[in-house]
């Protein structure tokens, strides 16, 4: 049996944080931890497109996959773009097996990669402001040092821009990201019109990245390649595995991959942790002090539910839902695509105005940019000969702007122990909201076009932004909540580290605020032992 | 047969081998949707104008048997260095842009109507 002081489970954002914090004090992480098979992709994305010179990469082995993972839209519902590239799968490898759910209108995205979801990731990173901790027992101040100090060994870009007053502090962020031909038009426009746009609510800025823009902490700059759908661990852009084999190299934490943790056992002699081999299924137990549950918001529920046995009780499950918005620059059609461009988020808006449920923060990105047109070529309305050249010519003009709406708890969304030992989760579907047109009205006024009827709701669960199961309260009563510290109600040693513990999810980003809120409940649990 | 002929309603050139071999065993490993139930091999002997007839599906029900043979092809071909130019504009060209758009949507005006009389004469449903 392996023991140790505090045991963490889990290596997504989250665990990794918790490590980092707790680092020199040897805690053992354990996690599933699949890894990325090395690409052979080294260019730009479009400039490895058109080489035809012998002794390139494979573009079908990269692309498409020898399984035709590429094609996973065609057969099934729509996964992330930056999910499905055959070098991505691993994100969400096996999570089908590990983790069967029960959904019902809800398309859960789990993954047991070290670094979790966070591989996949956009890398905005945004400071939660007062109004986004508005029901937290924490503040704004609580999380302020760990945002600093994961702000400088992450590297983020960014700017003091419109945006700063709804992400908080600019301290140690670099220079944003280049903006490609269409992102610098949006912002051109948005600047002329600035007040009157601002007294409508709509404020446009540069996002918060964690892509490097000058070389930090031994990982260099962002090179404008494009690749992210494709080609895993680019060093410029972050993900928490980065941190998690520094901390394993420097021998600052103990980390044992392969173990799928099941349940715990609190007794008077500590904590027993319960797991299994990912590979071979034999038995394992583990021992600590201290016990601290990061495996994402989802698996993290079904630890304490299972380490209960409780089937009955249903937990509140929380999405960012999100609409999808269309746009075409009318100017930009038949424009040259610009190539060397970051392919997530151009921009981020935020909507302030009195048509929206508080803030509102939206995605801008430029469709198509890093991704097959094939991906979203039959969308379009014409022949399949026709919408091949409408690829060609619409899409340097087009713009998605991605709207995230808060949640909050209600009845009817939950998850819930199954006695089979499935994760049940239903959420009920949101009605369409009037912000939609609003904002199609706000972004007529710089120029750009669209349809309500083109406007999507995406399916609940496509964020992958979950959270809300076990929160964190003042005052904690049950099994099921927790303290500001993240202490599990009920028991001595037990510690929740994800977004598992947020009251509720603001419309903001809250992958930032994860990371720096396990860091937080890490430096506590530290000093509970001395 | 089939690759060759979709990839002509596509480029208007018949497909390379390694597209060929790459569509068929893509054809094995993937589910089609169950809907439409057609013959493609006896359309295809009749001269059917696939073209016209996915435009047609497409507008009936997106996820389609033909539409995901056309998605197929359209990804494998794009993945091509011969066909980069087909899918990326790299240079600005305003004018030509929206009157190559214009002219393929009066194209696609046609191509649906006919689409829709060959359902109705192949009775595909």
């Amino acid at each position: 049996m392996t023991s140790a002081d505090i045991i963490i489970v889990g290596a997504g954002p989250s665990g990794t944080f918790a490590a980092y914090q707790l680092r020199g004090r040897a805690p053992l992480v354990l996690d599933v931890g699949y890894r990325a098979q090395e690409s052979a992709l080294d260019g730009n994305f479009y400039e490895l497109r058109k080489a035809r010179s012998a002794g390139g990469p494979d573009l079908f082995a990269e692309f498409i996959g020898p399984g035709f993972e590429g094609l996973h839209d065609v057969f099934h519902s729509s996964l992330s773009a930056r999910l499905k590239g055959p070098r991505m799968r691993f994100v969400t490898r096996a999570a089908a097996e590990l983790s069967p759910v029960v959904a019902q209108n809800f398309d859960a995205s789990m993954s047991f990669a070290a670094g979790g979801m966070a591989n996949a990731w956009g890398a905005g990173l945004y400071r939660f402001t007062a109004d986004d901790l508005a029901g937290f027992p924490i503040g704004v101040l609580d999380l302020e040092p760990y945002y600093d100090a994961i702000t400088a060994k992450v590297g983020i870009s960014g700017a003091d821009d419109d945006l700063s007053r709804f992400f908080g502090s600019v301290r140690g962020l670099l220079p944003p990201v280049t903006l490609g031909a269409n992102g610098r038009a949006l912002l051109r426009r948005y600047t002329r019109r600035r007040k009157s746009l601002n007294r409508r609510g709509l404020y446009i800025g540069h996002p918060r990245l964690a892509v490097l823009t000058r070389d930090h902490d031994g990982r260099r700059a962002y090179r404008y390649e494009a690749l992210e759908c494709f080609r895993p661990n680019d060093p410029a852009v972050y993900t928490p595995t980065y941190t998690l084999d520094e901390l394993v190299r420097r021998g600052e934490i103990r980390y044992e991959r392969g173990v799928l943790v099941e349940r715990y056992a609190e007794s008077s002699a500590g904590i027993s942790v319960l797991a299994r081999s990912s590979s071979t299924g034999e038995r394992r137990t583990f021992r600590c002090r201290r016990l601290i549950l990061a495996a994402g918001a989802l698996n993290t529920a079904k630890i304490v539910l299972r380490s209960n046995d409780d089937h009955v009780t249903a937990l509140p499950l929380l999405d960012s839902n999100r609409s999808s918005i269309p746009l075409v620059d009318p100017w930009g059609i038949g424009g040259a695509l610009d190539p060397s461009v970051y392919s997530a988020a151009m921009l981020r808006a935020v909507y302030a105005g009195e048509h929206g449920p508080g803030l509102a923060h939206m995605a801008v990105y430029a469709i198509g940019v890093g991704t097959l047109c094939s991906d979203y070529l039959f969308d379009f309305p014409l022949s399949a000969r026709g919408n091949i050249a409408a690829a060609k010519y619409l899409t340097p003009a087009l713009l998605l702007v991605q709207l995230s709406y808060p949640d909050a708890p209600t009845p009817t969304n939950h998850l819930r122990l199954l006695p089979d030992d499935r994760l049940e989760l239903r959420y009920a579907s949101k009605p369409a909201s009037p912000l939609e047109s609003h904002v199609l009205g706000l972004f007529r006024e710089l120029g750009y076009l669209g349809a309500r009827g083109l406007c999507r709701r995406l399916t609940p669960g496509n964020s992958c932004r979950y959270a809300g199961a076990l929160p964190m309260t003042a005052t904690p009563v049950g099994h099921y909540q927790t303290d500001r510290h993240g202490l599990l109600s009920g028991t001595q040693g037990v510690y929740v580290a994800d977004a598992a513990n947020f009251t509720w999810l603001p419309s903001n980003s809250h992958s930032f605020t994860m990371m720096a809120n396990a860091m937080r409940i890490a430096d506590h649990v530290g000093r509970t032992l001395g | 047969m089939e690759a060759n002929h979709i990839h002509r309603a596509l480029f208007g050139h018949d497909a390379p081998e390694e597209v060929r071999r790459q569509y068929a065993s893509a054809r094995e490993a993937l589910p089609l949707a169950d809907w439409p139930r057609i013959d493609l091999e006896r359309l295809i002997e009749h001269g059917a104008d696939l073209e016209a007839l996915e435009l047609a599906l497409r507008r009936s029900r997106r996820r389609n048997a033909l539409t995901q043979r056309f998605q197929v092809l359209c990804y494998l071909a794009e993945v091509r260095p011969d066909n980069f130019g087909r899918f990326v504009n790299e240079r600005r060209r305003w004018p030509a842009g929206w009157l190559i758009l214009g002219l393929h949507l009066l194209r696609s005006l046609y191509k649906l109507a006919k689409g829709r009389r060959l359902v109705r004469v192949h009775d595909i449903r």
